[in-house]
């Protein structure tokens, strides 16, 4: 009697396991959240930034405990504590080559780091307000922040020196600023104060957010004005505004492959644009309370949010769609920053709640099954209110449109990969002149790539590497993850062009 | 065909939403302080933040735009019973059931000066300008000089009987200060003459008062919003109110109140139009209106309990 019952419970044991699994795959379950969760650093105070260092192994945080520190991911553990601000620190980030850490805060200072040994290497307090957010180019040469005074200074890493200044300084209100003065002014004066106020109602002047772009040749800002402003970083002239949020922008970051930026705006929504054509791609009703942070994925696929409403979530850049809510109710205050670790299998999150959390970031399966599951809900609801036997011609119909649902997906995540992934960062290997092929290699793809160069070729090959062209590509879905299938690259010299043909 | 009208009708209802009118507002930012009731709120100078108390609890100090607390000052041992921000750099003063009254700096929290007063004290309030302050027990008013050392000096002033102040609001000038009590009476002094004038608006207790340009607004609990023009001949006038008024204000140009009721609405009044604005739906009796200064982007609403919330000020 015994025997039987302690073989059901392994019975039951053993089937409930799988059905555990196959919860992590329907996008947004609360199976799912408790999975999404895989570290968690919980501090005393507020935490407002956060960035990955390049290498992925270490998390700088900052808030107002005013000390920046650097974790290590593995451990959990502080390695360096980084102590120079005098009041709340608000933004952080690592140089793309690991050697700087860059912060800025309502001190109103910029502070360039070490990001090894923790010296302060330069204190720059040029801003009249709060630095709210900072930003290195991606060859780490510039350095760039955006203050609320609403001016985004853009300075030479290494000797301090400003390049640029954007937008135009506002001073916030000074002991000089007499409201003795004001309350002595006649009602006159009072009344085209007003006028005057109305149109800078909101103090709508502040720059909230900066970014350079992929290839170093652009900077985005985001304003308070609920605009985006893309600046040219060679002549700091402004090429674009972007205009669509209708409430301050809090965060803009580039696509990986620079040709879309995602913002987020205290509208709620996270709206992703097209630079090429500076028209809005998607409008995402992201939060049901302000939209705090963005983040691209590096694979370009990902999208992620955190709000007001304690949340963050992941979109998908291929639909629009969301692909999972990551933190359900784990953040129990606003969730102020989102970081992806460099390998794209991370999501770092701060918050008010003092808490930093690493997230598992979903695959393709998974972003294909919440596209499935998504669209599997509506149909159903489509024929709920139909006469029974309609409703169950259709429920038979069910494994069928959940494949063609399924299919549907996959086409459109493979078909949308070439314009949203930077798939063309491959680098030059090594040329075997034995099988007359050139190795590539690419941060994105796991396996390596490989072109038929003819040995007569191979020294111009490798010379014009840089400035080879690419045809269409053709991506696949391999063992659930998108990889490119074959590309034509063009290589032009002296007028002269030649084809090769990319393939794993 | 069909994915052509499929799209239109998207098209259209996404159209149809993004055109009809949306819910309630809701709060730009709710200021949730970690302890207590939260009933007293005000910004400061510029309106970069708000300050917070009420109950058992260390006054907290947010920002305004974003809501982050940044610092909490545990400096008073009885309840906060009002708080007020001197007009530059970012000085709090705050005044609690004990008598202690506290400068303090909400920046570093530093202590600047300290007054006890020989009874409760309920309301403290700064002359526009910043350098003097009045403090106001249930009978006595006492102005703090601020920008030379001593002590608060009482105010001479001949108050109605068996009454207790109950509210304070200085002109816009800082020339005058107008009192309200609990048996519905105000009272407003010529700080330079030491003239005084009294009216009696309702019997009773007078809840919120506004100053501006020779004319004293109150709200005294009942559906409506007494106006006075602070002569002693002049007669009361009343602008009725679906709901009982609980707290006026008036923004920098005057032109525009902010009226808080005891249901929990915020009401915005052209005074020009002579009509209502926006409604902005919060929990329970609202206690204080403000605007924001510089501005007047945000009315900041405290209530008797659940922590004070920002509304935004459509055009």
């Amino acid at each position: 009697m015994k025997k039987t019952l302690i073989f059901a419970l392994l019975a039951f044991g053993l089937s409930a396991a799988p059905a555990a699994q196959a919860t992590g795959h329907n996008g947004g379950g609360d199976g799912e959240q408790a999975a999404a969760l895989e570290h968690e650093i919980i501090t005393s105070a507020a935490l407002l930034g956060v960035d990955y260092s390049p290498d992925g192994k270490r998390v700088v945080t900052c808030g107002l405990g005013r000390d920046i520190v650097v974790w290590n991911v593995d451990s959990g553990k502080p390695v360096l504590t980084l102590k120079g601000h005098t009041d709340d620190v608000v933004a952080v980030k690592f140089s793309p080559n690991g050697r700087y850490i860059a912060s800025g805060g309502v001190d109103k200072a910029l502070i360039l780091w070490d990001a090894l040994t923790g010296e302060i290497l330069r204190k720059n307090t040029d801003h009249l307000d709060y630095v709210r957010d900072v930003a290195f180019s991606p060859n780490s040469k510039m350095l760039a922040s955006a203050g609320w005074d609403g001016q985004a200074l853009v300075f030479d890493t290494f000797s301090g020196q400003r390049l640029a200044t954007l937008g135009t300084a506002i001073k916030p209100a000074g002991p000089t600023a007499g409201p003795t003065a004001a309350a002595t002014a006649a009602a006159a004066a009072a009344a085209a104060a007003y006028d005057k106020a109305k149109t800078t109602k909101g103090r709508t002047s502040n720059m909230t957010s900066v970014a350079f772009s992929p290839d170093g040749r652009e900077l985005l800002t985001a304003n308070g004005d609920h605009s985006l402003r893309g600046f040219d970083t060679k002549t700091w002239q402004q090429k674009y505004v972007l205009n669509g949020h209708t409430d301050e922008v809090w965060d803009a970051r580039y696509s990986p492959n620079g040709a879309f930026a995602v913002s987020g705006a205290w509208d709620n929504t996270a709206r992703v644009w097209n630079l090429a054509t500076q028209q809005q791609v998607y409008n995402i009703p992201a939060h049901v309370s302000d939209v705090w942070a963005t983040a691209f994925s590096p694979d370009g696929q990902l999208i992620a949010t955190g709000g007001g409403d304690r949340k963050v979530k992941l979109w998908d850049m291929a639909t629009g769609h969301l692909v999972a809510d990551l933190s359900g109710t784990l953040h129990t205050a606003e969730v102020e920053n989102l970081a992806f670790s460099p390998d794209g299998r991370h999501l770092a999150s701060v918050s008010r709640d003092g808490s930093l959390k690493l997230w598992a970031v979903p695959g393709t399966e998974e972003r294909i099954a919440a596209y499935t599951a998504e669209n599997m809900t509506k149909w159903g609801r489509k024929s709920e209110f139909e006469k029974t036997d309609e409703y169950q011609k259709r429920l038979a119909k069910q494994g069928e449109r959940e494949a063609a649902f399924r299919q549907e997906g996959r086409d459109k995540m493979t078909a949308a990969f070439g314009t949203t992934a930077n798939w063309k960062s491959f680098s030059l290997g090594d040329y075997n002149a034995d099988t007359e092929y050139f190795t590539l290699l690419s941060p994105l793809f796991v396996a390596p790539y490989r072109v038929k160069v003819s040995p007569k070729d191979a020294e111009r090959f490798r010379n014009n590497f840089a400035r080879v062209g690419y045809g269409t590509p053709q991506f696949e879905l391999l063992e659930g993850t998108i990889v490119l299938k074959q590309v034509a690259m063009t290589e032009a010299v002296d007028g002269d062009s030649k084809s090769f043909t990319l393939s794993r | 065909m069909r994915v052509l009208s499929l799209t239109l009708a998207t098209g259209w209802l996404a159209g149809l939403l993004a055109f009809a009118p949306a819910g309630p507002p809701s709060p730009r930012r709710e200021f949730r302080p970690a302890a207590g009731n939260g009933r007293v709120a005000t910004f400061s100078a510029t309106g970069h933040l708000v300050a917070v108390s009420g109950g058992a609890a260390p006054v907290a100090v947010f920002e305004t735009r974003t809501g982050l607390l940044l610092r909490t000052y545990a400096g008073h041992a009885q309840p906060v019973t009002d708080v007020a921000f001197a007009p530059n750099p970012d000085t709090v003063l705050s005044a609690d059931a004990a008598g202690h009254a506290r400068l303090w700096s909400a920046e570093t929290l530093m202590n600047l000066a300290h007054w006890q007063a020989p009874a409760p004290l309920l309301a403290v309030a700064f002359a526009p300008g910043g350098g003097r302050a009045l403090l106001a027990s249930a009978g006595t008013c006492w102005l703090w000089n601020l920008r030379a050392p001593g002590a608060p000096v009482p105010l001479k002033l001949t108050l109605p009987a068996k009454s207790s102040i109950t509210a304070i609001a200085f002109g816009a000038e800082g020339r005058q200060l107008a009192l309200g009590f609990d048996t519905g009476v105000v009272l407003v002094v010529d700080l330079a003459s030491q003239a005084q004038t009294s009216q009696a608006l309702s019997t009773a207790p007078i809840r919120s008062l506004c100053l501006r340009a020779d004319t004293l607004l109150a709200a005294t609990g009942g559906p409506d919003l007494k106006i006075w023009p602070a002569r002693a001949d002049a007669a009361v006038a009343a602008l009725h109110l679906p709901l009982a008024l609980n707290a006026v204000a008036l923004d920098a140009t005057g032109r525009m109140l902010a009226l808080g009721f005891a249901t929990g609405e915020t009401m915005l009044w052209s005074r020009a139009g002579n009509r209502a604005g926006q409604v902005f739906q919060g929990t329970g009796p609202a206690r204080h209106v403000q605007f924001q200064p510089e501005g007047a982007a945000l009315v900041l609403t405290s209530y008797e309990a659940g922590g004070p919330k920002t509304w935004l000020v459509q055009e």
